[in-house]
């Protein structure tokens, strides 16, 4: 089975899935970590705890915030296996792609599609308006 | 292959949460689906492929539909496109 954790400093992530649910509907097997606030649980501590969610027939794809940020970091300290998927710097856009592509579609082609897909939402909306008058 | 248009009716277009409704929806059938404005043609396997279309209210899209079950596919974009598109 296809699961999700997203993970960040702060709340970004309980953010983003309230954004999720309202263009999806509830989200299933998708798990958070909110680096740094709540809990005295360490980072490993809520990593470890997620990883237990895992089976070795699962696949789970990360999305973390910042690439060389202490949360991606530490998931690849600590979550980095054969079938962990870790991908840095999401934002709404490639989380949609990647939660909504079709189950059976390879991991892979899933998160490179993903990204590049994302990749392109990111646009200077003005400077596209301007071309196009 | 069945190829038909429809209108979109929603003030905002064919926005996110319609988008993903629509995905949704082509996934339960076994046909393959391709969305087609303008001379630019999307397989409809992605929704932000849909969404980059850029539909606007009033703008008119056509769906191509091919497979062994497009009659009852498309039966229900017919009703996707002019009752569902209402409620979002």
């Amino acid at each position: 089975m296809r699961k999700f954790l997203i993970a960040a400093h702060g709340t970004l992530p309980e953010g983003i899935q309230s954004s999720l649910e309202i263009i999806m509907g509830s989200l299933e097997n998708v798990f958070l970590i909110q680096a740094y606030v709540g809990e005295n649980k360490s980072l490993k501590e809520e990593i470890d705890s997620v990883l237990e969610h895992i089976n070795n027939e699962d696949e789970l794809i990360v999305f973390t915030d910042l690439m060389g940020g202490s949360v991606t970091n530490q998931i690849l300290q600590y979550a980095l296996k054969e079938n962990v998927y870790i991908i840095s710097g999401f934002n709404l856009p490639l989380l949609l792609e990647v939660l909504l592509a079709d189950p059976s579609s390879p991991v892979l082609e899933v998160i490179e599609t993903g990204i590049n897909n994302a990749r392109n939402q990111i646009v200077f909306v003005n400077k596209l308006i301007t071309t196009n008058k | 292959m069945i190829l038909k248009d429809y209108l979109i009716i929603d003030p905002h277009g064919m926005h996110a949460r319609p988008a993903t409704a629509l995905l949704r929806l082509a996934r339960q059938f076994k046909s393959e689906f391709s969305l087609k404005k303008d001379g630019n043609k999307i397989q409809m396997k992605s929704m932000l492929n849909i969404l980059s279309l850029a539909l606007k209210c009033g703008d008119t899209i056509s769906v191509i539909i091919e497979g062994d079950d497009e009659s009852q596919a498309v039966a229900a974009f017919d009703n996707f496109f002019n009752e569902e598109m209402k409620k979002f």
